[in-house]
C-alpha cells in the first residue's frame, strides 16, 4: 500500500482560487510578464557602458525577443555590442537585468530585430533547453485590424525606472509604402514615448499586431530625447561630456507584426542564409542622401502611379506622393510631415523612420480607403532631421475632368500588334513598347514622350494629340545599338506638364513569358562552398544534411538592378531581402546556402521588380517541419505561495512536485517520467512553474518539505480560460514517521 | 513558640515498587532505542535501482526522486530538503586506451564551467570501494540558483564530490552534491549509496 494514501492532511489548508481579476486583467498581465526591457551596453575596460536602450516582446517560451533593429544593432548611434534583458520579476516595479542575448535576425530597413536569449548575465552559456520556459505573446493577424480599433501598446515609459505600462489608444491611419504594401504602418494616438520603441502593440484579443517603431537621429540633443544616466567618462559627474543614451521622441507609428513574421520565422528554425558569390550588402555610396520628383497620384499600380495629378476632388479617400530617391542607407531616417491648410496633419505624416528601401529608386508614401479632408496639403520630407524636398496639392473641389494619361505598361509587340510580357520587365532586344491610357483628351493637344535610361534622357518625341478623346495607345523605345540591361524610365506629358510616369528594367535574355534573368536553378549539398559547385544536383536529400546550397546562372542583368530572395519552408517565408545587383551581367553558379536545414519543402524565389522568375524546390529529410518546430505553447501558468500554517510566512526552498495527468498522488512512485513539472519556492515563499499547464487536464501536487508534514492533492484542474491561477499551499510543522 | 525539628521518617520501597521502577526504566530505554530504529530505519529506507542496459544496481533514500536521461544513466535527489536538493547522479563515459582519470575529471571541469556559477575545483582524493579497489575523488564547489528569472530565489553554494574509476572500458562517475553548508552531514548518505553501487 502507498503510503501517500496514509498522508496526514488534517490541518492542511490548500486553498485554490480562480485569478480574482478579470480575464481581460489576466491578459494584461501576460502581455506585462511578456514585455522586456534592453540595454545595448557596450564594454569598457571593466564596466558595461549603456549605449542605447529599447523595449522587446517575448515572442516563444524558449526566448526570442522581437525589437526595433535601431536599437539593438551596431550602428553610429547605438555602438555597443552586448544585449542585456531585462525582465518584470515583479510587475508593480522596474524590471531586473537577467540574461544577455543575442541578434538571431534583424532587418534594418523594417526595423525589426529577433533575439535570441542565449546567456545568463554573467555571460555564462545557457545549455540548450536549460532556459526555462519564458511567457510569452501569441501573435495576432494584424491585417484584420480597423482604423478605430483599440491598440494596446506596452512598453517601459522611462530607462529601468519605472514599471511596465500598458498604454491605450486607436488606429488612426494606416501608411502604405513600398515595403509593406497598403499597410506598412499602423498611425496611433497613444502617447508612447521613445524608451517604448520596439515594445509590442495588442488588439483587443490580447494579441501581438505590432511593433511600435521610431528612429532616433543625430540631432542636437534635448533632455526629451537623450538622458545622461551614467558617469562614462569617469571624471565623476555626470554631465553633457558623458554619453548619453538617446531615446527619441514620441511614437505615433507601429510596424505590423506581419513584417516580423519571417525574420522570426528564420530565427526559431535557426535558418541563416548565406549568399557566396557577391557581398550581401549593398556598395554603400559615401554622398548625402536625397529625394526629387514629389510627385501625387491617386492610386498604385505595381508598386508605380497609375497617373500624375495636381489636384484631387473632394471626397478624395486614397493619394500617394511618388518620389525618386539617392543614396539611401537602412541608417537614413526619412520623415513625412503633412499639413493641412498650414496645420501640421498627425494621421498622414510619418514620423522619423529608417529608410526600408533600396539605395536608389521609386517609392511612394500614402494611403487608401482613409478619406481626405478638402484643404491644401504640404507634403515635406525630411532626412536625417532636415528637410529635403516638398510639394503642394490641393484636395476639394468638384470630379476630376481633365485630360490625362494613366496606367503605363510596357512589353513586346507580337505579330498581331498585341502587347505582351508581364508589364515591367523586358529582356534585351531592339525596341520596347510602352502602352498607355488617355482620357478626356481634346485632339490639338500637344503631348511628349522622354525615355530615360539609368536616369539619363535617351529618347525624346513631340507630337499634337489626335486620337480622339478615350482610349489606349502604344509608343516605342527604339535605341541605337539595341536595348541593354539596366533601368528604364518613361514620363508622358500633356502641355509640358507630367501626366504619367512609369519604370521598367531591361534584364534577361527572350525566353517565353518572363525574360530569361535566372535558370538552372537547382539545389546540392556539400560540406563547403568548394565542394557544392562539383556536387550533384538533387531536389531531395533524404538524411539529414550539413547545408544545402542553391546554385543559378544568371542572364543580362545590370549593375544596380534591384533583386529579391525569397526563402520559404513548407510555404512559409523565413528569408527575404532585395539587394542592387552587384557582380557581372552574365554568369553561373551564384549561391547561396543555409547551414542545417530542419526537414521541410524548401523553395527559393528569386524575383526581380516584384515578379518572380526562378524558383527552385527541394526536400530535406521526411519534406515537412518537424510539428513542433512552431508550436505555440498554450495553457495555464500556474504559480502561488507556500505559507508555514502557524506563521503565515512564506516558506523558501520548498520544492513542489506537480504530477503528470497519468498519476495520482497516491500513485506516485517519485519517479521523474511521472512528474509533470517542478518549482521552488523563492526568499517569499513564492513559486512558479515554468511549463505551462494544459487544459482540462487534472494534475495531482506534492510538497514534501523537511520540517513539516507533506501535503498531497489531485484535481488539479483549469479551464482554457484561465491564462494563469494563484494558489496558497499552508504547510504544518511535524514529522511523518513511515 | 517552639519548633520540633528532625529528620523525616525514611520511606522504605517495597520490593514490587523498586521493580516496577526497574521495568520503567526499562520500558522507557526500550522506547528510546526503537523510535531511534524507528527513525534511522524511516531515514535510512531505501529502494533498489537496476539498469540492466548499463549494468548498473545500486541502492537510493526512499522517496528521492528518481530520473533518467542520455546525459546519465540515473540521477536521485531530495526533493524534501529545504534549499538546494541533494543528489547522486552516476553517469557513464567511454574510455580509450589513452584516457586517464584526470582526463576525464577535466573533461567534466571544462564542461561544467561554462554553465555553473563560479565552478571550481577544491582538490583531487582517493576513495576506497567497497572491493578495495582505489577510485579518484574529485571535490568542487559551485553557486546554484534558481532558473526562474520571475522569482526571487537566493543562491546557494554548493559542494560537490565525484567519485571515479575505469571498470570494463567505461568510466563510472559518481557525482554527489549538497548545500555546502550540510555537506558533510550528507555525505553518509553517499557513502551508503557507494556501498551498495554494483556495476
Amino acid at each position: 500500500m502507498n503510503k501517500l494514501s496514509i498522508y496526514v492532511l488534517g490541518g492542511l489548508l490548500l486553498s485554490l482560487f480562480a485569478p480574482s481579476f478579470g480575464f481581460a486583467q489576466t491578459d494584461l498581465d501576460a502581455i506585462k510578464r511578456a514585455t522586456v526591457f534592453i540595454y545595448q551596453v557596450q564594454s569598457l575596460a571593466n564596466d558595461l557602458v549603456v549605449k542605447c536602450v529599447s523595449t522587446g516582446t517575448i515572442v516563444s517560451a524558449d526566448g526570442l525577443i522581437v525589437t526595433n533593429a535601431h536599437s539593438v544593432v551596431p550602428s553610429q548611434t547605438c555602438d555597443g555590442e552586448t544585449l542585456i534583458v531585462s525582465m518584470n520579476v515583479d510587475l508593480n516595479e522596474p524590471p531586473v537585468p537577467k540574461y544577455r542575448a543575442e541578434i538571431a535576425n534583424a532587418d534594418q530597413g523594417l526595423d525589426i530585430a529577433v533575439l535570441r536569449i542565449t546567456r545568463e548575465l554573467d555571460g555564462r552559456t545557457i545549455a540548450a533547453g536549460a532556459l526555462p520556459v519564458l511567457p510569452f505573446v501569441g501573435i495576432g493577424a494584424s491585417a484584420d485590424l480597423g482604423i478605430d480599433d483599440n491598440v494596446f501598446v506596452s512598453g517601459y515609459r522611462d530607462i529601468g525606472n519605472q514599471a511596465v505600462t500598458i498604454a491605450r489608444g486607436t488606429i488612426t491611419a494606416f501608411i502604405s509604402e513600398p515595403r509593406g504594401g497598403t499597410r506598412a504602418w499602423f498611425k496611433t494616438r497613444a502617447e508612447l514615448p521613445g524608451t517604448m520603441s520596439g515594445g509590442g502593440a495588442y488588439d483587443s484579443l490580447g494579441q501581438l499586431i505590432g511593433i511600435p517603431t521610431s528612429a532616433k537621429y543625430g540631432r542636437p540633443v534635448t533632455e526629451d530625447s537623450c538622458r545622461f544616466i551614467e558617469d562614462t567618462t569617469g571624471d565623476g559627474l555626470i554631465n553633457s561630456s558623458d554619453h548619453c543614451v538617446p531615446t527619441g521622441d514620441f511614437i505615433s507609428t507601429i510596424r505590423p507584426i506581419r513584417l516580423a513574421q519571417s525574420l522570426i520565422r528564420g530565427a526559431a528554425l535557426d535558418l541563416r542564409v548565406q549568399i557566396h558569390t557577391v557581398p550581401a550588402s549593398m556598395l554603400l555610396s559615401s554622398e548625402p542622401p536625397t529625394v526629387s520628383r514629389l510627385i501625387f497620384s491617386p492610386s498604385v499600380v505595381d508598386g508605380l502611379p497609375s497617373t500624375v495629378v495636381g489636384a484631387m476632388p473632394a471626397n478624395t479617400n486614397s493619394l500617394y506622393l511618388f518620389f525618386d530617391y539617392r543614396n539611401m542607407t537602412p541608417e537614413t531616417v526619412y520623415e513625412l510631415r503633412v499639413t493641412r491648410d498650414g496645420i501640421p496633419d498627425a494621421t498622414f505624416s510619418l514620423p522619423p523612420v529608417h529608410w526600408s528601401g533600396g539605395q536608389n529608386g521609386l517609392w511612394y508614401i500614402g494611403s487608401r480607403d482613409q478619406p481626405w479632408p478638402n484643404g491644401a496639403y504640404q507634403f515635406t520630407l525630411l532626412l536625417n532631421g532636415l528637410a529635403a524636398a516638398s510639394q503642394r496639392i490641393v484636395v476639394g473641389g468638384g470630379a476630376d475632368n481633365s485630360a490625362r494619361f494613366s496606367n503605363i505598361v510596357f512589353g513586346l509587340l507580337d505579330n498581331h500588334g498585341n502587347l505582351i510580357g508581364n508589364g515591367y520587365i523586358l529582356p534585351i532586344g531592339t525596341i520596347a513598347y510602352a502602352r498607355f491610357l488617355y482620357a478626356n483628351l481634346r485632339d490639338g493637344t500637344p503631348w511628349s514622350t522622354i525615355w530615360y535610361y539609368g536616369g539619363a534622357e535617351v529618347g525624346r518625341s513631340n507630337d499634337i494629340w489626335s486620337r480622339g478623346a478615350n482610349g489606349s495607345d502604344v509608343v516605342q523605345l527604339r535605341p541605337l545599338g539595341g536595348l541593354i540591361p539596366g533601368k528604364y524610365r518613361l514620363e508622358l506629358y500633356l502641355d509640358r506638364v507630367l501626366s504619367a510616369t512609369s519604370d521598367f528594367v531591361v534584364a534577361g535574355s527572350t525566353g517565353g513569358p518572363l525574360p530569361a534573368v535566372f535558370s538552372n536553378g537547382r539545389y546540392v549539398s556539400a560540406s563547403s562552398v568548394f565542394d557544392a559547385r562539383d556536387s550533384i544536383a538533387s531536389s531531395a536529400f533524404t538524411e539529414a544534411v550539413p547545408s544545402i546550397f542553391a546554385l543559378f546562372d544568371w542572364q543580362e542583368i545590370a549593375a544596380g538592378t534591384d533583386w529579391t530572395v525569397r526563402w520559404l519552408v513548407d510555404d512559409l517565408p523565413f528569408f527575404e531581402s532585395t539587394y542592387a545587383w552587384v557582380t557581372v551581367e552574365s554568369g553561373s553558379d551564384f549561391m547561396l546556402s543555409v547551414d542545417s536545414p530542419p526537414d521541410g519543402n524548401y523553395q527559393l524565389q528569386l524575383l526581380v521588380n516584384n515578379l518572380q522568375i526562378l524558383a527552385i524546390e527541394g526536400t530535406v529529410g521526411i519534406g515537412q517541419l518537424p510539428i513542433d518546430r512552431l508550436a505555440e505553447y498554450e495553457g495555464t501558468l500556474l504559480r502561488g505561495r507556500v505559507l508555514d500554517a502557524a506563521t503565515l510566512n512564506g516558506i523558501a526552498n520548498v520544492t513542489i512536485v506537480l504530477i503528470s495527468e497519468d498519476y495520482s498522488a497516491s500513485e506516485f512512485e517519485w519517479k521523474e517520467e511521472q512528474v509533470f513539472a517542478t518549482s521552488m519556492t523563492d526568499r517569499n515563499g513564492d513559486f512558479q512553474f515554468a511549463r505551462p499547464l494544459a487544459a482540462d487536464t487534472p494534475y495531482s501536487v506534492i510538497v514534501a518539505a523537511d520540517g513539516y508534514l507533506p501535503l498531497a492533492a489531485d484535481s488539479f484542474q483549469f479551464g482554457a480560460d484561465q491564462r494563469a491561477v494563484d494558489i496558497t499551499m499552508e504547510l504544518v510543522r511535524g514529522y511523518l514517521n513511515d | 513558640m517552639g519548633f520540633d525539628t528532625g529528620r523525616a521518617e525514611t520511606v522504605l520501597l517495597t520490593p514490587r515498587q523498586r521493580w516496577s521502577m526497574v521495568f520503567s526504566f526499562v520500558l522507557i530505554g526500550l522506547g528510546l532505542i526503537a523510535g531511534a530504529n524507528l527513525r534511522d530505519s524511516s531515514l535510512n529506507r531505501s529502494l533498489i535501482y537496476n539498469n540492466v542496459e548499463a549494468g548498473i544496481t545500486a541502492r537510493y533514500p526512499h522517496r528521492w526522486l528518481l530520473s533518467e536521461t542520455e546525459d546519465y544513466v540515473f540521477r536521485v535527489e531530495n526533493t524534501a530538503q529545504l534549499g538546494f536538493n541533494t543528489l547522486i547522479e552516476v553517469r557513464t563515459l567511454p574510455v580509450g586506451p589513452d584516457t586517464t582519470e584526470r582526463n576525464l575529471l577535466d573533461r567534466l571541469t571544462l564542461r561544467r564551467s561554462q554553465t555553473l556559477i563560479d565552478y571550481t575545483v577544491l582538490g583531487y582524493d582517493i576513495y576506497v570501494l567497497p572491493d578495495d579497489s582505489a577510485a579518484v575523488t574529485m571535490s568542487y564547489s559551485y553557486v546554484s540558483r534558481d532558473a526562474s528569472p520571475f522569482l526571487e530565489g537566493v543562491s546557494a553554494i554548493v559542494a560537490g564530490l565525484d567519485v571515479l574509476t575505469i571498470s570494463r572500458g567505461q568510466a563510472v562517475i559518481v557525482s554527489f552534491r549538497a548545500d555546502a553548508s550540510i555537506f558533510q552531514r550528507e555525505r553518509a548518505t553517499l557513502d551508503r549509496f557507494i556501498q551498495s553501487l554494483e556495476f
